[in-house]
This record gives C-alpha cells, sequence and structure tokens, in this order.
C-alpha cells in the first residue's frame, strides 16, 4: 500500500514528521515534499493560544484517501503519499496536518503536496475552534460541502 | 417512525455531541433536515442552511432515503488543515 492516512488524537500521539518521511520513501523515488501545518499565534486580527480541532474521522479518513487517489490519477501510481491530521486540543505551533509525499521526480512531488493540502481544506470533514488570549472562542468559518456527487469533483464552495 | 440519531459537529457542539429524532421509516435527508431544524435553536439555523447530512461514507443528497440507516451526521461547512 503506497498511501496511509489517519486522523490522530494528538493528545495521545503527536503528529511525526520522520514517521512521514520514512513513509514516502522508496527505492524508485528520488524526491520528497513535506507540508506542515501549524497553529499559528494570530488570525483575522485576533492573538490565538490555541486551536481545537474537530474531526468526523471515518469520512474524514475516507476523503483522505480518494483525495490522494487523485493525485496518483494525476501524478502517477508511483506516488506515495502520507496524511495525518490531528484531533484535539493544540497550542500555538502546534502540528495539526502533516503530507508528505515521494515520487521518482521532484516535480509530481510538490504538486501533489499542494493537492492534497487543498482539497482537503475544501472537502474533509475537519472544523477548528480558535481559542484567543482574551478568553474569548470562536469557530473558524470554512467551505461548505458540496452533496455527494458534487463533492467527487472537489467543488466547493465559500 | 424510526428513531435516528444524527450525530454533532464543529459550530454545532455547543449544542451536544449528538441529537435523537423521530422520523418517518421512508424518510429522507430533507425529512431529516427538517426534522433537526424543529429541535435546533433559531440562532443555528442560518448554520444548518449551509451544512450537509452525511453517512460514514459519503455526503448526502437531499434525495437519499434513509433506509435502514440509523446514525447520520451534520457537517457544517469544513476548515481543516
Amino acid at each position: 500500500m503506497n498511501i496511509h492516512v489517519e486522523v490522530r488524537d494528538v493528545l495521545q500521539s503527536p503528529l511525526d514528521t520522520v514517521e512521514a518521511l520514512a513513509f514516502v520513501e522508496a527505492p524508485e523515488n528520488g524526491a520528497g515534499a513535506l507540508f506542515l501545518g501549524a497553529v499559528r499565534n494570530r488570525n483575522q486580527g485576533r492573538d490565538v493560544k490555541g486551536v481545537s480541532y474537530d474531526v468526523f474521522a471515518p469520512l474524514a479518513e475516507q476523503s483522505f484517501t480518494e483525495i490522494c487517489e487523485e493525485a496518483q490519477g494525476k501524478w502517477g501510481p508511483d506516488l506515495r503519499l502520507y496524511v495525518v491530521h490531528g484531533k484535539g486540543h493544540l497550542p500555538v505551533g502546534g502540528l495539526s496536518i502533516i503530507i508528505a509525499a515521494g515520487s521518482p521526480h521532484r516535480d509530481e512531488a510538490f504538486r501533489a503536496c499542494r493537492y492534497v493540502i487543498e482539497e482537503i481544506k475544501n472537502r474533509s470533514p475537519v472544523w477548528k475552534q480558535e481559542h484567543y488570549t482574551d478568553g474569548d472562542s470562536e469557530w473558524v468559518q470554512g467551505h461548505a460541502l458540496c452533496q455527494h456527487g458534487d463533492q467527487s469533483h472537489g467543488h466547493a464552495h465559500g | 417512525m424510526s428513531e435516528i440519531i444524527v450525530q454533532l459537529f464543529g459550530a454545532f457542539r455547543p449544542i451536544g455531541s449528538q441529537m435523537v429524532l423521530q422520523v418517518p421509516a421512508d424518510a429522507n435527508v430533507q425529512a431529516v433536515r427538517t426534522a433537526f431544524a424543529a429541535k435546533l435553536p433559531e440562532d443555528l439555523h442560518a448554520l444548518l442552511a449551509v451544512s450537509r447530512f452525511a453517512d460514514e461514507h459519503k455526503v448526502l443528497a437531499e434525495d437519499t432515503a434513509i433506509g435502514d440507516n440509523s446514525v447520520f451526521a451534520i457537517l457544517p461547512p469544513v476548515s481543516g488543515g
């Protein structure tokens, strides 16, 4: 299997870049690309102290797999892909997502990483609640999902 | 009538982790939406309008019959990554 997808409780096990890169290594692959998503300390003019991630895990993992398979359709079956998304509370600097791509040449790896993160942001059932330094919290406004059928084409609103 | 469970995510979380509804046995997703809306606080109706129902495998079209499925999820606009 050359695709690994996972929703992981960050309180039990932090996301691990070494694990991600190890998965996408292969003798036929001369390139590896890594995308990291992390909690930043400011959003929309407000000071953020942490983010809680809520995930509908079974459908999220299925969407990750579909997106990775689409990437393989675009950039070849040799593409190895690793996706792990965090669930639970993370402080500023905490890793919320790791995407790793391994491929024979660099162009496919870079493009696949970009494709996978953009599609996840538009299509996967994940929500973040920002916690601010003033004690307030808010759910981040996101992309409305399309119904089944439309969604498989990667369309999104919002 | 059939008893179904709607799991709540994201901005629906403040009202709980799930909602139990009674719907006709031959209901479709639109009927689930109507039953869900009837128990939803007024300030969440705008969010419901841009949210989709799903099962563990796919986002469901409004005319999908619920069949033997008894567990659904309501998915507000997503913000992962």
